[in-house]
């Protein structure tokens, strides 16, 4: 079985990421829209993109747990490819629902499409920090269930005090200098500057979160056998 | 050879897991790989498969040297891991296709290998079942299932029979020594002196991460230089019998406890006749031998049980 479609597979057997993935996002859609801004669903949605990156990791943290790595560290295959087939399938879920949120968002907001493209690439560029923010996390502890429930709370507080849970501007201005060290900060900042059609704003945002994935890439996939 | 370990060391921090670990191994032989917790028998797979770097010797797998990256050693190796490292969620089928997959076998192949490895682990009738319902020796059959789905030229188990019910643990026993008749080449760990007698054509006792003593099992033995200990139980014993015992020149040392002699005899027993003479006007009630088997061996090399280590 090709392990990149095995990964989907062994995910979508999950009846709580179905439900993460086709039905709240969609929720987020009904939160009245915000006058200096992108509706709040349009930020909150990078809430939904933490915790659905978690929840899809989670079979890599389980074969970590069960031993199975060490059963494909000792194949032909190898855990490269074992590590990059499963994240390219996260990805690839999350990206699914990237799209049927940006499809629902059009349908019920009527914006233009050529914004919904670039919130389209900053939320990916998101998710990618995100999943490998997940596979740092979780090498931390051995059980999925220690991991995900101190992540709770730390994504919880992260996601507030970063300016996804409630607006950038209700922030203090004095907070930005510290917050800005979040990863999860560089989602609102890109929403801002896409809806201020601040290219720089953008780009930057981009870059930042995809420098974090390296660095959460290279220790998450550190963890010893 | 098969395997060629020399003088291999591989520290984690402080400690020092493997010391000057040597091993050979040639095809068709099935070694037992006897050691304590942490004597570094995981670590000595590990090194073997690929999975960790060494830091000092040589280890060569079929002649090739191992450094980790050479995927033809480990398509040629079949690794049965002491965890349970299947997929619950999935049928017995799916795991053994997934598990041959990773060795890059066709569909074909692997619906045809998977029925013929079900038949060898005895699973032939469960293969539609999801494995979150078998019983432990089940678990246990497939995942030494999963590990043989290639065709592996070498086995390496590691406790292959952790937990499980006498039965099943004799089913595996029994299909190792199946294996071996067919010629493959088997490293077997095991907390079990008496699986490892049962299985091994030779055994390496390791403590301490290096080889206390290696050989077939009478070579092992010979090795202690067994004393013959006897035991004579009688109706009523006596001091004299004793110090008569004592005068006999061959017998090395007698102990007399609740009735009971305990003589030991350097080299086996061969002076019975003189020892029932001295007791021939006592009652016999008993008399028991006992010699030395690997558990003795294990016990005199490491100066540790090993099953209270398990």
């Amino acid at each position: 079985m090709n392990l990149y479609l095995f990964a989907i597979r062994e995910d979508i057997r999950q009846p709580l990421n179905i439900l993460l993935i086709l039905l709240i996002p969609f929720s987020l859609l009904f939160i009245p829209a915000n006058a200096d801004g992108f509706p709040m669903g349009i930020s909150l949605y990078g809430l939904v993109l933490v915790y659905s990156t978690f929840l899809l990791t989670r079979p890599v943290v389980e074969d970590r747990m069960k031993g199975i790595v060490v059963r494909i560290a000792a194949s032909p295959l190898g855990t490269f490819r074992y590590l990059s087939n499963h994240l390219l399938a996260y990805l690839t879920l999350i990206t699914v629902q990237i799209v049927l949120f940006l499809i629902g968002s059009l349908v019920i907001y009527g914006d233009a499409v050529f914004d919904r493209l670039l919130i389209f690439a900053l939320y990916f560029s998101f998710s990618i920090m995100c999943i490998a923010f997940s596979l740092a996390w979780n090498s931390l502890f051995r059980t999925f269930n220690l991991s995900f429930g101190v992540f709770s709370g730390v994504a919880s507080i992260m996601c507030l005090a970063s300016g996804i849970s409630i607006p950038l501007f209700l922030l203090p201005r004095s907070l930005i200098g510290y917050i800005m060290f979040l990863p999860t900060y560089w989602l609102p900042h890109g929403l801002l500057a896409i809806y201020e059609g601040d290219s720089a704003g953008m780009l930057v945002a981009h870059a930042v979160l995809l420098f974090y994935a390296v660095i959460f890439l290279l220790v998450g996939s550190k963890r010893r056998l | 050879m098969i395997i060629h370990i020399e003088n291999v060391m591989k520290r984690f921090g402080n400690n020092l897991a493997l010391d000057t670990f040597s091993l050979d191994m040639r095809k068709g032989e099935v070694i037992g790989l006897l050691g304590p917790n942490g004597a570094g028998k995981t670590t000595c797979i590990r090194a073997i498969i690929g999975l960790i770097p060494i830091d000092d010797g040589e280890i060569s797998v079929f002649g090739i040297h191992q450094d980790g990256k050479n995927k033809e050693i480990k398509r040629r190796i079949g690794y049965v891991t002491q965890e349970l490292t299947i997929y619950e969620e999935m049928t017995a089928k799916e795991n053994l296709e997934f598990f041959g997959s990773l060795y890059g076998m066709t569909k074909e192949q692997l619906a045809t290998r998977s029925l013929e490895v079900a038949k060898i682990i005895g699973l032939e009738g469960r293969l539609r079942e999801k494995t979150k319902h078998f019983s432990g020796g089940m678990k246990r059959r497939l995942n030494i299932g999963c590990s043989l789905m290639h065709d592996p030229e070498l086995i390496i188990m590691d406790e292959p029979t952790v937990g499980i019910d006498p039965q099943s643990r004799n089913f595996i026993l029994e299909f190792v020594k199946q294996l071996a008749s067919k010629g493959t080449t088997i490293l077997y760990t095991s907390h079990y002196i008496e699986e490892v007698e049962a299985v091994a054509s030779s055994i390496c006792i390791m403590d301490q991460g290096h080889t206390i003593a290696s050989g077939t099992l009478p070579e092992l033995i010979a090795r202690i230089k067994g004393d013959a200990h006897m035991l004579i139980d009688v109706r009523i014993a006596s001091e004299e019998k004793l110090k008569a015992l004592r005068a006999i020149p061959e017998i090395k040392e007698v102990a007399l406890e609740n009735n009971q002699y305990h003589i030991i005899v350097p080299g086996g027993i061969t002076i019975i006749d003189k020892i029932i003479a001295v007791l021939a006007d006592q009652t016999i009630v008993n008399i028991n031998s006992k010699q030395p088997n690997l558990e003795d061996v294990f016990l005199t090399l490491t100066g540790k049980q090993l099953r209270d280590e398990a």
